[in-house]
Order: C-alpha cells, then structure tokens, then sequence
C-alpha cells in the first residue's frame, strides 16, 4: 500500500503512472552512489589488465549491468565483492578469448607447475616493450608500465590487496581462486614491482 | 629491500593509480556515466512486484467477496422423475376433485 513519501511518476513509451516507493529510490540511489564510486578504479584495473580503453569500458559496463540485473536487491555492503568478482569474471573471459589470438604462447600449458593457472604465466600482450621503457622518466610511467607488464593474475592480485584494500579472502573470492594462489600472486606481484621500480624507489 | 621500502613502493603505486583515476577525461568519464545509467535503468524494479502483489490481492479479494456477497442458490430443481410423481398426484387429485366436494358437502349437512 502507498504510504507517505510515495509518489507517483510517468515512466514507460505510454506514460502510464507507476507507483514508485521511496524505499526503492533509495536503493537506486544507493547503487548509483555504489557504481559512481567504484567506476574509475574498475575502469583502470580493467584498463591495465587488457592494455586498452575500450575494450575495458566494455567490460566495465558488462560488470555494471550484471550487478545491478542480478545483484541489485542484495545487501549493499556485498556490492563490493560481487562486483569485483563479476569483474574479474569479465577479464578473465577477456583474456581467455584473447589466449586463442595468442595461441603460440600454448607450450606455456605444459608447465605443470602446482595449481598455478598457466593463464597467470602470460605476460600482457599489451605491455610496453623495453626499448619502449627507456623514454618513460617520470615515476607515474614507470608504476604504470610496471604494473603492465605484470602476468594479469598477479597484476590483479596485487590491485585488488593494494588498491581496493580486498584481504586475501576477499581477493581469493573475486579472483575464483585459493586464498594461497593469491598470496602467491601478491608475492610474486611486489617481487617483480621491487625489481621493476627499484631505480625509481631503492 | 626492507619493509620500510616496500611500504614507500605501494604507497607511491597507489597514490599513482589514484591520480590516474581522477585524472580521466571527460569522454572517458561521460561513457562511464552512460553506462551507470544503463544498468540501473536494468535493475529490476521493486513497484513490478508491487504491481504484481496488488493483482494479486485485488483477485483475492474479490473472489473472497463473490464468495460471501453472491446470493444463496436456488434450492435444487426436481429431477424428471419428481415432477413425473407430482404431475402423477395432481391427477388424481383433479379425478377425486368430484368426491372431494361430494365429501365436504356431506359433512356440512350431517
């Protein structure tokens, strides 16, 4: 039954009057806040994970609208996790369509090493080469290169722990790994950052 | 590298990944605004279920009134056979009329 704060808005082609109920506006309101918080940092971890704008605005917005379609009832405080792990769902997918444009990265598949995926082992096709490294001075570059050139799995790792502030149970469950994956791959991560960046930060 | 050093190294990668996310471009920033629209104009709607709810009780309802409202039925019509006996009765009552008043009429004079 409508109580008091309901009002009665034209939506639709036909402009029939719905009923909208203020508790409702307050959970879209609720979830937009979310989405405009999280956006930008999604963006650049997607960003940094295919090594292109566009095709991480699209994932970006595949994420968003898995979230609110099938999520956007839930608890806001399980927002964050669901939508990171919708993320990393839609670069994995990313990558994996990428691996058969890559196919002759595919003697990787035989390194039988633990439970690692042989996924984790693939350097980003798009990261800077070398020589390509030598004319970026500035530090801001050279993070952004680092992190670039990072195995996607380790990069998103470490993003997740450092960037988003995810523990490692978290992380494991947005990355659909172990909790000892992810410390392997953070590990792994600050270990190649050290020795990346360690002109810029000895 | 000691944990003081690693703790600069993050610091410095987050505060640049934080600087690259606020410094994204206008274009960048509306596409992202485009597509948060997108999905919550996708989100399911709570007034659908509350349409849905209404129907649902309006049915209820006054299916409940037809119910207790509708006036009593009609008692049962008689079956074939029942109207064959009481057309059968009417008959003989019509036959015996005659005696009937012959019987009444004998009473009143005795």
């Amino acid at each position: 039954m409508p109580v008091a704060g309901d009002r009665i808005e034209f939506r639709s082609v036909v402009k029939w009057p719905v009923l909208v109920r203020e508790d409702d506006l307050e959970s879209r309101q609720a979830l937009e806040r979310f989405l405009a918080g999280s956006e930008r940092r999604a963006l650049r971890m997607a960003e940094l994970a295919t090594g292109s704008r566009e095709e991480a605005l699209d994932i970006v917005q595949e994420a968003m609208l898995a979230l609110a379609r099938r999520y956007a009832g839930h608890d806001p405080a399980e927002w964050g996790p669901l939508f990171h792990r919708i993320l990393q769902h839609r670069i994995r997918d990313w990558y994996r369509r990428s691996r058969v444009r890559y196919r002759w990265l595919a003697w990787l598949a035989t390194d039988n090493d633990s439970d690692e995926d042989p996924l984790a082992t693939l350097p980003d096709p798009q990261a800077p080469r070398p020589e390509d490294r030598l004319g970026q001075e500035r530090a801001g570059a050279a993070i952004e290169s680092a992190l670039r050139r990072l195995p996607w799995r380790q990069q998103q790792a470490f993003l997740l722990r450092v960037w988003e502030g995810l523990d490692v149970r978290a992380t494991a469950a947005a990355m659909g790994c172990s909790e000892g994956s992810v410390k392997t791959h953070y590990s792994r991560a600050v270990h190649a950052l050290r020795a990346l960046l360690g002109d810029h930060w000895p | 590298m000691n944990d003081e050093h690693e703790t600069r190294l993050l610091r410095a990668v987050r505060a640049e990944l934080d600087r690259s996310a606020a410094d994204l471009d206008e274009l960048t920033l509306a596409r992202l605004r485009a597509a948060r629209r997108h999905a919550l104009a996708a989100r399911p709607r709570r007034h659908w279920l509350l349409a849905g709810g209404l129907a649902a009780g309006a049915l209820a309802a006054g299916l409940a009134a037809f119910l207790l409202l509708a006036p009593p039925a009609a008692p049962p019509v008689p079956g074939l056979e029942q109207i064959d006996l009481l057309s059968a009765a009417d008959l003989d009552l019509y036959k015996d009329l005659e005696f009937y008043h012959w019987l009444a009429d004998d009473r009143d004079a005795g």
